[in-house]
């Protein structure tokens, strides 16, 4: 395999989180709710995923208990900020340093050890015998395959498509309007902040069982910060998301790739590569921001809806 | 039929409902979570009774209590400087960090005289700060990019820029800690012949002054207080909106820079990854906790150390940091629940009234 054909191979895998996590935060963006505890819930999602596959010996079961605990998570931060409406930010803060703090004490006894399951990369006939683009695109596990083409295209379509998907819109855009027409604004809140928590643990077991893989502290690295970053990037748009992740991703291979190969380059410089493309990219983006795409972010995100101020 | 509960908002809070909110929300945290602990089969009474024993039952627990606030108050004021403008500055971690390194750049290749060298130190420090401040500033004020997430994208970043002067560029290969730089000789003055206690225990003090002064007395925080309530009528008042806010913010990253330069040379003397124990994330804390009152800060600073300290005495019992930041968690979740809750007025009503609101159902009032 070419060394291309790797990086690029590795940045799908390592941007597989960043779709998932940011999935799920565009969705509940665009119901109006700021989700700042990503990093928290992505971090509680992967170590219950490796405490479950190392329990249960199955890679499933890992995916399927993340998913769980970061909808339990969700919800709750659902319930906090939109039935007693309490301020996203300090909400969302918290949700960060529980998760990691709860995370890292739950982790403790797996940490370094070697799992006993993890996702490994299906091997698709035909279609993975083809020279270069098989590697790159179809050497992958079921995970990331599942995050890239289910995810992102299930919620466009639901978004778009849908009549959930335009009241979920109207509810991040004008909570007052949508009331009025009989929307319920705190059941949709609640709902996309516990999809958003169930994807953001997801997102944990794209890092804990298939692209790192294993726990440690510090696994998740200001991946969910990240995600945050690339839904303004992709302001809004589900697919534009997965183009940011896959940037993200590149990021974060070729700072790999350069260690492996001994490139001319310090290893910080290489780890804050990621960080730094991500910061320009949020910058651009504010930058080139003109009256009207500016008008992608959901007017009410942020915003606590209280019937009684209509 | 109603719960026999009258819920009705307050048309204003007072500063005293929302400090008792505060209050309550810490004490409801600490309860929950020794709760948690107890049903994680802890007993968290015996839990924070050695941990009491050991933060206050010695001199040397004092001592470090003062250690760990001295750092955390720092970067609470920083934290709390945005805050007057409704700024968001979570990078106070990565500011901080770079104030020590740009103060190691010049303590490792000067140190006489020492007062001069630390004077020289603190500059560079609060510039150092201020400039990593500028780019998440500027990026707010004038293009509306989120702060929380830019300034947390450069924690990383920061962290990184450290590690590499830390362990290649800087590192003493004879240091017996790992990957630290050369020695920084120039040193605040430890206090009262303690090992550990240094001068730097008094900046916060000095630093909560100046600002408290600035924003209570000067235009400029006049000004900054008037973009924090609200940026439009701030505008219309002839306030450079954008240039206030982009001023807070380098304020706030000078203020971190400091901090990290007091660190460095009151505790570890060398520039290293380890300089800070996610003081930021306690900062902000104590910011959120403290409000707008420098003297809040100040002892909601002590606090948070104390706590801070109690929980680094546990690590013996098999308990980590983690818990603390768990607990920092579950205080942040209450005050958030805690500030709406003083908006409102509960009152119980007897089941009585309640029936007769029933039965005035479909009558005209």
């Amino acid at each position: 395999m070419s060394v291309w054909a790797n990086t690029l191979n590795t940045a799908i895998d390592a941007g597989a989180v960043i779709v998932l996590a940011g999935s799920g935060e565009l969705l509940a963006e665009r119901s109006g709710v700021l989700n700042l505890g990503l990093e928290g819930f992505v971090t509680i999602g992967a170590v219950s995923g490796v405490i479950v596959a190392t329990e249960t010996g199955s890679a499933p079961m890992g995916l399927i208990a993340a998913v769980g605990v970061g909808a339990l998570a969700g919800l709750i931060f659902g319930v906090l900020v939109s039935v007693v409406k309490a301020n996203q930010i300090l909400c969302g803060l918290a949700a960060v340093l529980a998760g990691i703090g709860l995370a890292n004490q739950w982790g403790t006894p797996f940490a370094g050890r070697p799992l006993a399951a993890r996702f490994r990369p299906l091997e698709i006939p035909v279609l993975g015998d083809i020279p270069f683009v098989g590697t790159v695109l179809f050497d992958h596990d079921p995970l990331v395959i599942a995050s890239y083409i289910l995810v992102p295209t299930v919620l466009w379509y639901v978004l778009h498509r849908t009549r959930a998907g335009l009241a979920i819109r109207a509810v991040g855009d004008d909570p007052a309007a949508a009331d009025s027409a009989g929307v319920r604004v705190t059941l949709i809140r609640v709902t996309t902040c516990t999809i958003a928590g169930a994807l953001a643990g997801a997102g944990g077991v794209a890092l804990s069982l298939s692209f790192t893989p294993g726990w440690s502290q510090g696994v998740v690295a200001g991946r969910g910060w990240v995600a945050l970053a690339v839904v303004i990037f992709a302001m809004w748009r589900p697919l534009r998301l997965v183009f940011g992740a896959v940037l993200f991703g590149a990021m974060t291979s070729v700072s790999f790739i350069g260690q492996e190969q001994n490139w001319d380059l310090p290893a910080p410089v290489l780890n804050m590569l990621p960080f730094v493309v991500t910061l320009l990219l949020v910058a651009i983006t504010a930058m080139t921001a003109t009256t009207t795409r500016r008008v992608a972010a959901p007017a009410a995100l942020a915003l606590p809806y209280h019937r009684e101020d209509r | 039929m109603r719960l026999p509960l009258e819920i009705a908002r307050r048309i204003d809070v007072s500063n005293r409902r929302a400090g008792l909110a505060k209050g309550a929300a810490l004490v409801v945290s600490f309860v929950l979570g020794g709760v948690l602990l107890q049903v994680s089969g802890r007993s968290a009474v015996e839990l924070a009774s050695s941990a009491v024993q050991n933060t206050f039952g010695q001199l040397k627990g004092i001592e470090e209590v003062l250690v760990v606030a001295t750092p955390i108050t720092i970067l609470a004021l920083a934290v709390g400087t945005g805050f007057a403008a409704r700024l968001w500055n979570v990078g106070a971690e990565g500011q901080f960090y770079l104030g020590a390194w740009a103060a190691a750049g010049v303590g490792i290749h000067w140190s006489e005289p020492a007062w001069l060298v630390l004077a020289v130190m603190v500059a560079v420090s609060a510039l150092a700060g201020g400039a990593w401040a500028l780019i998440p500033g500027i990026l707010r004020a004038h293009y509306g990019a989120n702060e929380i997430i830019t300034t947390l994208l450069m924690n990383f970043v920061a962290i990184q820029w450290v590690t590499w002067f830390a362990t290649e560029i800087w590192a003493d290969p004879q240091a017996t800690v790992l990957s630290a730089s050369f020695r920084v000789e120039s040193e605040v003055p430890l206090l009262f012949n303690s090992p550990r206690l240094h001068a730097g225990v008094f900046v916060p003090v000095v630093i909560a002054a100046i600002l408290g002064w600035a924003l209570r007395s000067t235009k400029w925080g006049y000004e900054v207080r008037m973009v924090g309530s609200g940026p439009a009528g701030a505008h219309y008042a002839g306030i450079p909106v954008k240039a206030r806010l982009v001023s807070v913010m380098v304020v706030s990253g000078a203020i971190a820079g400091i901090g990290g330069m007091i660190q460095m040379t009151g505790t570890s003397h060398r520039l290293s990854v380890a300089l800070s124990n996610q003081y930021g994330l306690s900062g902000l804390m104590i910011a959120a906790l403290a409000g707008l009152s420098v003297t809040a800060l100040i002892a909601f600073g002590l606090l948070i150390g104390i706590l801070f300290r109690a929980g680094l005495t546990l690590q013996a019992q098999g308990l980590t940091t983690n818990i603390i930041f768990s607990i920092y968690g579950l205080i942040m979740a209450s005050m958030a629940v805690g500030e709406v809750m003083s908006r409102y007025r509960f009152r119980i009503v007897s089941f009585k009234s309640a029936m007769g609101d029933l039965r005035s159902v479909g009558r005209d009032p």
